[in-house]
């Protein structure tokens, strides 16, 4: 059942890269990601790494790629109507559908060393890691600071 | 689900972020295959990290997502405002942006 999983997982990987390779237009290879990373997320979760699998699904296919999505279609300056993406949403229907089952079906580890504890995690930031963990947040600061003084800049 | 089938799936991620960083001509989505590429080593990190320390492989990925993210908020401002200077943003225009 797990391989079945992975391998349809597998499988909506290479379908969503194949339309990010090879699409005309810039929003259906973006779209087509979403799928990519949520698939992507799926697979960790079969890994046993569930909570990394939910914040691959939150922050990549639900944040980064919608703000791509949104400079995408700010470059290709048209609506949204009329649009042909639908092939990239079915594969994210699908990905999406095939990552619910497996957590109705209940998740179960593959390799079953791997810790899940999100506690363990939150213990070694802000112990062993607390600098690379301060340092990350500096740079997240650096980051937005320039992001904006960059886009007040006038040409 | 073996370690081969994992190792597989992330040198598909990494082939297709590299050829997509060549293939494509427009910024956005050669930034994209950089993320692509980075998720199929992040993938790569995680097997090869899962018989000795799954957690610190688990803390190392979350550093190196926020790292992204940071790098994405940067990135999508300067294609934005190439969009709003020179109306497109494709990869000749990248050599013009120098400071």
């Amino acid at each position: 059942m797990l391989d079945l999983a992975f391998w349809l997982l597998f499988l909506l990987i290479a379908a969503g890269l194949g339309i990010f390779l090879f699409a005309s237009e810039e929003d259906k290879s973006v779209v087509s990601l979403v799928a990519v990373f949520s698939a992507l997320g799926g697979v960790f979760a079969l890994m046993g790494y569930t909570f990394l699998g939910g914040i691959y699904v939150l922050l990549y296919a639900g944040a980064v790629v919608v703000a791509f999505l949104m400079v995408a279609w700010l470059v290709s300056g048209r609506s949204r109507e009329g649009r042909s993406i639908k092939w990239a949403f079915f594969l994210i229907f699908i990905s999406l559908g095939t990552e619910l089952s497996l957590i109705f079906l209940g998740s179960r580890s593959v390799f079953r060393r791997v810790s899940t504890s999100v506690s363990a995690l939150g213990e070694l930031f802000l112990g062993k890691y607390l600098y690379v963990f301060e340092l990350t947040s500096l740079l997240i600061l650096t980051a937005v600071v320039s992001s904006l003084v960059l886009m007040r800049r006038r040409s | 689900m073996s370690s081969t089938a994992l190792f597989l799936l992330s040198a598909l991620l990494i082939s297709a972020g590299i050829a997509g960083f060549f293939v494509r001509k427009d910024l956005l989505t050669m930034l994209l295959s950089g993320e692509v590429a980075l998720s199929g080593a992040n993938l790569a990190l995680l097997v090869f990290a899962t018989r000795s320390s799954p957690t610190e492989a688990q803390a190392a990925v979350i550093a190196i997502l926020t790292v992204a993210a940071a790098e994405v908020a940067v990135a999508l401002a300067a294609i934005a405002v190439a969009i709003r200077d020179k109306g497109k943003a494709t990869e000749d225009i990248a050599s013009e942006m120098k400071g």
